[in-house]
């Protein structure tokens, strides 16, 4: 069969009651779509590359009807996939002056949202996303897991840092359960229940507690939420709470945490995704930091023409367009991360794979005492108490913290007091925070716009 | 299960189009529910029996009188009388179909059997055809058999054909056999013959091209390995007998699994769709097609073969909401496990007789199974075709086509092999012939009985 479902099993009463009928229209739709998906990443290559062919040229027309910012970038009608390699590079710059302009380009009727990033490079971005592009991404990432022929069984757990509201009200930690993670397929196949903790930065003792309340399966956070569980108590919390995968998400991997968790029997996945374009990449199972392009979502292309030496591997930079980028196009879009694009993968598998990605960002703190201190800073949760269009943070000296914000106005007081409030919970006590408005940050040293530098020797 | 390179949609946002889509949710529905523990499966089976049941009270006086006013599923099943081919004709002659106009599609069809020689009309709605076609293409996904094979179906030739004596079969080809998803899978030719007369044309035209998946009832499978031998079969790229329709041969099916050639038997019925399929692991077990049928085994009248007491097969039709077939007596005896001996944890059929409908009344009024294939009277008589029928309690007629006339020891030798294979309480009539008269038995069925 098309899936292989391996020890996964029907929930009782999972079939449909309806006349004629075996599943319910969603859960139906759903499980088709997984198998399509499943078909598209893992299928014969040149239908891939055909079918990208063609939504690559959908996309391409649609930019180019419906935006002037794109019409002055596409100069040519006759659209083929051959088109892609002609046209410049998008930067950050230009996504945001292009959805500031225009908007979103999706025809009236059809759901859009408004999303921004969390701002890793120093400039939070403001694009806009279709309700399908939800629904790819969440079915995308159910697929790697039937795929993978993984337990549905399994509860998953989703840590990640609380939002600045529940931050300032004095909440510890929050926390929301789900009967399923699985979607309207979760009504069909046994399925473990969802929670997710969201717990403030100083106060992984407290998410540690909920993560021990019900045996987790699969936990899914960002490397840096890791290791703050890590610190309380090292590997026993995650062997206690029944950790059985670790789906890393959002940020750098380091292979000493694969190696911690594999001695403790914990596999490690990685997902390479941005908030712009959903999933990039998924690592492979049996060949560790190399990743499967999600081809069903993104043709990746590498720019040669800036590259940097790491470990003696050439990198170039990782040049993204999200197939399916209706209502705020990207195209050949610059994220800002770079890479080694290999045209398979050493497991066999016969389609782009990605390979010692760098440039997700590393936030680390020289604490006066000489120790690297992992500082938790969500640009995303901090704009929400301080609009500014940049930030820049730089450690200057072996205490000081400089926050550079790029904005029109200096900052109220009631906005400096919640600042720094928020900072302060985020930061060690031994820092002392500046916060300085500025109306243009200056990036000529560091021209990957990283939001943190450490200036220390 | 290989791509075609323009497999996927040209749509924006979409992965596949929208019927190659729809086919495929629906395939693995099938396979969801075929393969679903048994639990699930028969809660779902018990929802879908209760909504025909009611579908059927609610809009049938026929099934009014019948079905009691309150509906308890499996329990009440059991309790309902057995539905017999006339119970079938009288309801769909009184009531027509069941299905409201519209839910009837533009092609609702009529489905007729007439292998018990009692031919019945029933209603088919548009999904009862799509459910089937996607039935079939579900079993090579299960199976795992390649979609890019040929596959080549044999069936009798229709009236039309049969009315013109020159013509010998007719061909009609398809680039693919998977509808919808052939847009999606790489899929081989299909060519689908039906066959008047002539075996020698029919071999003529199964050599023309790869066979692949020959799709035919044993009689046909004889006449070709009569012609042609198991050696010419797997020069002409036969990779896979679908048997149907008919008694399936088990020796034939044997001498061509020691060549080499896999063999898979279908149990199906125009009126109902697939029942059940054979079991790759354990010839001559057929697991129930769970997604379309229930299947009970009536002990109130069984017969005795080969040691093992068969019951009367009784099929409930989840889908046949145009004409509901609940409790179906479908004219064939078997017997029903709960599980296959591959551990398959499933209703499981075995020792299928009567697909062929051959099964004679004795004098002394139990029936009995009878078997004539061609290939064994050849062995005694030469013929270009043949038939029996009984007409009443005590006699069986054979009749011999193609010759002018027959010695009398040949006829001696004929009249001696039938009562052997059947029973010396019965006196058996010769008939020759240069060509037999089909014109009251247009599906050319072999055996008929008048009392059976």
């Amino acid at each position: 069969m098309i899936f292989e479902y391996g020890t996964n099993r029907l929930r009782q009463g999972g079939l449909s009651a309806r006349p004629v009928s075996m599943l319910d229209p969603a859960a139906r739709a759903d499980l088709a779509l997984l198998a399509e998906i499943d078909m598209i990443e893992n299928g014969d290559a040149a239908a891939r590359e055909n079918w990208q062919g063609r939504q690559l040229v959908n996309l391409l027309r649609h930019a180019s009807e419906r935006s002037p910012f794109w019409r002055k970038r596409i100069l040519t009608r006759s659209l083929t996939p051959q088109t892609l390699q002609t046209l410049p590079v998008q930067t950050r710059r230009d996504l945001i002056e292009q959805a500031e302009q225009e908007g979103s380009l999706m025809p009236r009727g059809g759901r859009v949202f408004t999303r921004s990033t969390s701002g890793s490079t120093g400039i939070p971005i403001k694009f806009h996303v279709t309700e399908q592009n939800g629904r790819y991404n969440s079915l995308r990432s159910l697929a790697q897991i039937l795929m993978e022929g993984r337990s549905l069984h399994l509860n998953r757990v989703f840590v990640q840092s609380l939002d600045a509201t529940r931050t300032l009200d004095g909440t510890t930690v929050s926390v929301e359960r789900a009967a399923s993670w699985f979607g309207p397929l979760g009504r069909v196949f046994e399925n473990g229940h969802n929670k997710t903790i969201s717990y403030v930065a100083d106060r992984a003792d407290a998410a540690a507690k909920e993560l021990l309340k019900d045996p987790v399966g699969y936990l899914v956070c960002t490397g840096r939420q890791f290791d703050n569980l890590l610190d309380v108590q090292g590997v026993e919390l995650f062997k206690k709470a029944q950790v059985r995968h670790w789906i890393h998400i959002g940020d750098s991997q380091d292979a000493s945490r694969r190696a911690t968790l594999l001695e403790a029997g914990i596999s490690t996945l990685s997902n390479y995704s941005s908030e712009e374009v959903g999933p990039i990449g998924f690592e492979c199972a049996q060949t560790p930091a190399h990743y499967h392009v999600a081809h069903s979502n993104v043709i990746v292309e590498t720019d040669q023409e800036e590259t940097a030496e790491i470990d003696g591997q050439r990198l170039g930079r990782l040049l993204i367009t999200h197939l399916h980028s209706y209502a705020t196009p990207l195209i050949r879009y610059d994220i800002g991360d770079m890479g080694v694009l290999l045209s398979s993968c050493p497991c066999g598998h016969q389609g782009p794979t990605l390979t010692a990605v760098h440039g997700r960002q590393k936030l680390f703190l020289r604490h006066p005492a000489g120790h690297l201190l992992k500082f938790n800073f969500v640009t995303k949760i901090f704009r929400e108490i301080v609009n500014c269009s940049e930030i820049s943070i730089h450690q200057t000296g072996p205490q000081t913290v400089l926050f550079l914000l790029k904005r029109q106005s200096e900052l109220t007081e009631a906005e400096e007091q919640q600042a720094k409030q928020l900072l302060s919970r985020w930061i060690s006590d031994a820092f002392e925070v500046v916060i300085r408005v500025v109306s243009e940050i200056d990036w000529s040293r560091n021209p990957k716009r990283l939001l943190f530098v450490n200036e220390l020797p | 299960m290989p791509l075609n390179a323009t497999a996927y949609s040209g749509q924006p946002f979409s992965l596949l189009d929208t019927p190659a889509h729809e086919d495929l949710a629906t395939i693995m529905e099938i396979d969801l529910v075929e393969n679903a523990d048994r639990q699930v499966r028969e809660q779902w089976q018990d929802q879908q029996l209760l909504n025909l049941l009611k579908y059927a009270q609610a809009n049938s006086t026929f099934w009014r009188h019948r079905l009691p006013h309150s509906l308890a599923t499996r329990r009440t099943l059991a309790k309902l009388p057995v539905q017999s081919r006339n119970d079938v004709m009288k309801q769909v002659q009184s009531e027509g179909s069941l299905l409201k106009a519209e839910h009837r599609g533009k092609d609702e069809t009529y489905a007729s059997s007439g292998s018990t020689g009692t031919p019945v009309k029933v209603h088919l709605g548009s999904f009862n055809s799509r459910f089937n076609a996607m039935r079939s293409h579900a079993q090579f996904f299960m199976a795992g058999w390649p979609l890019n094979e040929t596959l080549t179906f044999i069936k009798p030739a229709g009236a039309d054909l049969m009315l013109h004596p020159h013509d010998k079969l007719r061909v009609k080809r398809q680039k693919a056999w998977t509808g919808n998803l052939s847009q999606v899978f790489a899929n081989g030719p299909h060519k689908f013959i039906e066959f008047a007369h002539d075996e020698t044309a029919l071999l003529e035209e199964l050599q023309k091209d790869r066979v692949g998946y020959l799709s035919c009832p044993s009689s046909f499978m004889h006449l070709i390995l009569r012609k042609a031998g198991v050696e010419e079969l797997r020069r002409m790229g036969v990779s896979l007998w679908l048997h149907h329709s008919d008694d399936l041969d088990v020796s034939l099916a044997n001498d061509l699994r020691q060549a080499g050639i896999p063999t898979m038997s279908n149990y199906s019925c125009s009126e109902a769709g697939l029942i059940a399929t054979e079991c790759t692991a354990a010839p001559g077990h057929y697991h129930v097609a769970h997604s379309n049928v229930i299947v009970e085994c009536d002990k109130s009248e069984t017969v005795l073969v080969d040691g093992a007491e068969l019951g009367r097969i009784l099929i409930t039709h989840l889908h046949s909401y145009a004409t509901p077939l609940i409790r179906y007596d479908v004219g064939d005896f078997g017997r029903l496990d709960q599980v296959c001996p591959c551990g398959h944890d499933g209703p499981t059929l075995s020792h299928l007789h009567g697909r062929g409908k051959f099964f004679l009344r004795h004098p002394e009024g139990h029936l009995m199974p009878f078997y004539v294939f061609s290939a064994r009277l050849l062995e005694v008589v030469t013929f270009s075709e043949f038939r029996v029928h009984q007409p009443d309690l005590a006699t069986i007629i054979v009749e011999i086509g193609g010759r002018e006339a027959i010695s009398a020891d040949e006829e001696e030798r004929l009249k001696a092999f039938i009562i052997r294979a059947s029973d010396p309480a019965f006196r058996v009539e010769v008939k020759v012939s240069p060509a037999i008269d089909w014109s009251r038995n247009p599906k050319r069925l072999a055996f008929t009985s008048a009392v059976a």
